[in-house]
């Protein structure tokens, strides 16, 4: 009798980061010039925090993102290791020296339940983009497995500069890790709602 | 012996691999999935109602929602391309035949000017001279605090939200053709937010960062709507291919007929029942 024993040498998140990254970043990919060569790598970053008070959605599951680029974002995707079952249709674009509403915003559209949806706009260098979305499973809960662990990342479609010629082109980023959610932060009474759902 | 037992374990792994595709389609088939295109204003409050929907149905169905405007969800919906068009509009005679406008929710159209220009009041007059070009400077216009040009921001010609504005605020003056024109209610809200010679109209529930202009004398909020004394109130609709059947009747039905569904789109929006 033969026993066939097989291990998967990547873990469902990775897959599925790679999967929507990949998605994300066709676009961009496409029109990458062969011997385009960037400035510098494109830089993102950003944080999660609960928000229990997004119009409509019950807590607990309720979240903002916030971040920005080095570049001019065209365009994101956002992964997530829970299940995501609500996003806000628009995001807004906030300056980055005075955090106050730009005239840009971004459409966002995509499937739910899913791991992520993805959004198009246009945010120049460094300004902030912010918007709501929601998981189906409290953000607090703790993860019963390494892989369950509540992550998610952004992967944004920005414009680089070649460093010869200085013509624009588009270029996908590296899926970035949102900071948090900090679930220290959650006030008692949400915390025992929260802890009580989730043990439901 | 051992590379022939490698060669059976690679070709049994394969054909492991092989069978999965094939037992995709049968899951997927099992759980309908409702696409829906259109309207930017509805589109936040459909997300909201999936969600609710899926914990209400246990994951019953699953959704795609895409954007585009209320002429791109009929157009999609007519050509079979989405199982819904979301139509913040009433239907057009030029609308392709056979298309059923199932009304869910009502929504109020607001006047928007920046927080810094906090216009007191506007009637229709005062409407169709401003977007219809005749008055060019706020200093015409009573209660501003601005003395520039006026800014207009608009709506592109597939919006809803466009149509609705002309049927209800402009009768038959055509909107000036400086006007800027924008490709979502998000997009409006944010260009008045950052103009304070700007001007505009939106949904209710894209009114966060702006000022809203009472119309008639009636404050644009959700009370007022509701009541019916605000003037600026139109229909919001999910088109379908005829009557809707199936996964879609159920969810169009859960949308009109239960409570739950009422307290979401009372959240923002009118709610029918």
């Amino acid at each position: 009798m033969i026993k066939i024993r097989t291990r998967h040498p990547l873990s469902r998140a990775r897959v599925t980061i790679a999967a929507l990254a990949a998605a994300a970043g066709c676009v961009g990919v496409l029109s990458l010039p062969s011997a385009a060569v960037a400035a510098e790598a494109p830089l993102c970053g950003g944080s999660l925090e609960l928000n229990d008070e997004i119009p409509g959605i019950e807590p607990p599951g309720g979240l903002s993102y916030k971040f920005n680029c080095n570049s001019t974002v065209l365009g994101y995707s956002i992964i997530s290791t829970r299940q995501v079952d609500y996003f806000s249709t628009e995001v807004i674009v906030l300056d980055i020296n005075t955090g106050e509403a730009t005239n840009d915003a971004f459409g966002c559209e995509g499937p739910f339940p899913s791991s992520g949806f993805g959004c198009k706009g246009v945010s120049p260098y460094g300004n902030w983009l912010s918007g709501d979305l929601a998981i189906s499973r409290d953000p607090c809960e703790v993860a019963k497995a390494k892989s369950d662990k509540f992550k998610v990342w952004v992967s944004a479609t920005v414009i680089q500069f070649d460093s010869i010629t200085n013509k624009p082109f588009t270029a996908v980023t590296q899926p970035f890790r949102l900071k948090g959610p900090d679930c220290s932060k959650a006030t008692p009474v949400k915390a025992s709602k929260r802890h009580s759902r989730a043990s439901a | 012996m051992k590379n022939r037992l490698r060669r059976v374990g690679i070709l049994s792994a394969l054909a492991i691999v092989a069978a999965v595709p094939a037992a995709v389609p049968a899951t997927a088939a099992a759980k309908p999935t409702i696409t829906m295109s259109g309207s930017t204003t509805v589109a936040p409050l459909a997300a909201l109602l999936a969600r609710k929907y899926l914990q209400v149905c246990d994951h019953c169905v699953n959704f795609k929602l895409l954007q585009g405007g209320s002429d791109i969800g009929v157009a999609d919906v007519a050509a079979g391309r989405v199982t819904i068009g979301n139509s913040s509009r009433d239907p057009k005679p030029s609308d392709p035949g056979g298309l059923v406008f199932n009304k869910i929710a009502n929504d109020a159209l607001c006047l928007v000017s920046n927080n810094a220009n906090p216009i007191p009041g506007v009637d229709q007059a005062g409407i169709q001279a401003i977007f219809g070009g005749s008055v060019r400077s706020w200093t015409q216009v009573p209660g501003s605090t601005q003395t520039g040009t006026i800014d207009l921001f608009t709506r592109t010609a597939a919006s809803g939200t466009q149509d609705a504005f002309l049927k209800i605020f402009m009768g038959t003056t055509k909107v000036f053709s400086g006007a800027s024109q924008k490709g979502s209610n998000g997009l409006v809200e944010q260009s008045v937010a950052s103009d304070p010679g700007g001007i505009g109209y939106v949904s209710l529930a894209f009114t966060k960062n702006v000022h809203t202009i009472p119309y008639k004398g009636v404050e644009c909020d959700l009370r007022n709507a509701k009541s019916g004394q605000y003037g600026g109130v139109r229909n919001l609709y999910m088109v379908t291919r005829g009557a809707p059947t199936g996964a879609t009747a159920k969810w169009i039905n859960w949308i009109t007929h239960t409570k739950a569904a009422s307290k979401i789109v009372g959240t923002q929006w009118v709610p029918l029942v």
